[in-house]
């Protein structure tokens, strides 16, 4: 009787607690993309008219170049930022979650 | 179940600390009114109310103690959630930052190399700039290769057919949602 008792009082102390529980806390919004990263690559330069010199060739090249470059810097920005926005979601959150 | 449960939270923490004591003590007295002969019939139900009391007191207790882990664990989460939040406004201003910066460099190398393309077709402003850290024998080289170039742009404009294929590269062949293929 006196074991009973003591299991019944140790059971009921627990107050619901060995029950898996979930923390009714909102998840963080998500982080706001940086509005240079995201703006559209422009198309590339085409040459206009029938007779052009080698240089205006040459001045659309390099130009079409030019917007690779800086189409490839957004997508590395893109790059940077999943890297990073992930590293402190899941060094934050996660490991506070697993605590 | 969960209704009844939820309507005894709304008492406050110490009316089960009372319960708890009450129910200690109801089954103490029943303890000791089992020894007195008159008044030993009442201990049986002084102790089963001591026992249902003490049981609901020390599970209450429980829930109260659990409660509390759990609210420290919510702060704990909304402290980290915040932190989070701030250092993501953070990391996006640092990487903004260096964007424009590369996206400012990227644009000032283009625009030079095609004002120098304008200059070296233009020819007059050459030689004070370009030519005067040159060696004489540099020098003549580059004005041959200037020579060439004028007479080039002179005499041979591109083949249409090559504009023609550059320009064709230069199209996106799957164009963005919405646009017209």
């Amino acid at each position: 009787m006196k074991k009973l008792m003591i299991f019944t009082l140790a059971l009921t102390l627990s107050g619901c607690g060995m029950l898996q529980r979930f923390a009714p806390v909102p998840p963080p919004p998500f982080p706001e993309p940086i509005k240079e990263l995201t703006e559209k690559c422009p198309d590339l330069k085409q040459i206009e008219g029938n007779e052009v010199a080698i240089t205006e060739l040459l001045k659309t090249i390099v130009h079409n170049y030019n917007m690779y470059y800086l189409c490839s810097l957004k997508n590395d920005g893109w790059n940077d930022w999943y890297v990073k926005q992930r590293e402190i979601y899941e060094s934050k959150l996660r490991k506070d979650a697993k605590k | 179940m969960g209704q009844l449960l939820y309507l005894l939270s709304f008492l406050p923490d110490w009316f089960w600390g009372l319960v708890l004591t009450v129910g200690i003590l109801a089954t103490l007295a029943a303890w000791v009114l089992r020894m007195i002969p008159f008044v030993k019939t009442y201990s049986l139900p002084l102790n089963v109310a001591g026992v249902l009391l003490t049981l609901s007191g020390v599970y209450y207790q429980g829930v109260i103690a659990n409660e509390e882990k759990w609210m420290q664990r919510i702060d704990e989460l909304e402290e980290a959630v915040k932190e989070a939040e701030s250092k993501a406004k953070e990391t996006n201003t640092v990487i903004q930052k260096e964007i424009v910066y590369q996206d400012r460099v990227i644009k000032e190398k283009g625009q030079k190399q095609i004002q120098y393309i304008d200059r070296i077709v233009q020819g007059d402003t050459i030689k004070e700039t370009i030519v005067k850290d040159m060696s004489p024998e540099q020098k003549a080289a580059f004005e041959k290769e200037l020579e060439a170039l004028k007479n080039n742009i002179k005499n041979c404009p591109v083949p249409k057919i090559v504009i023609d294929e550059h320009n064709k590269a230069a199209v996106n062949p799957t164009p963005a949602k919405g646009e017209k293929k």
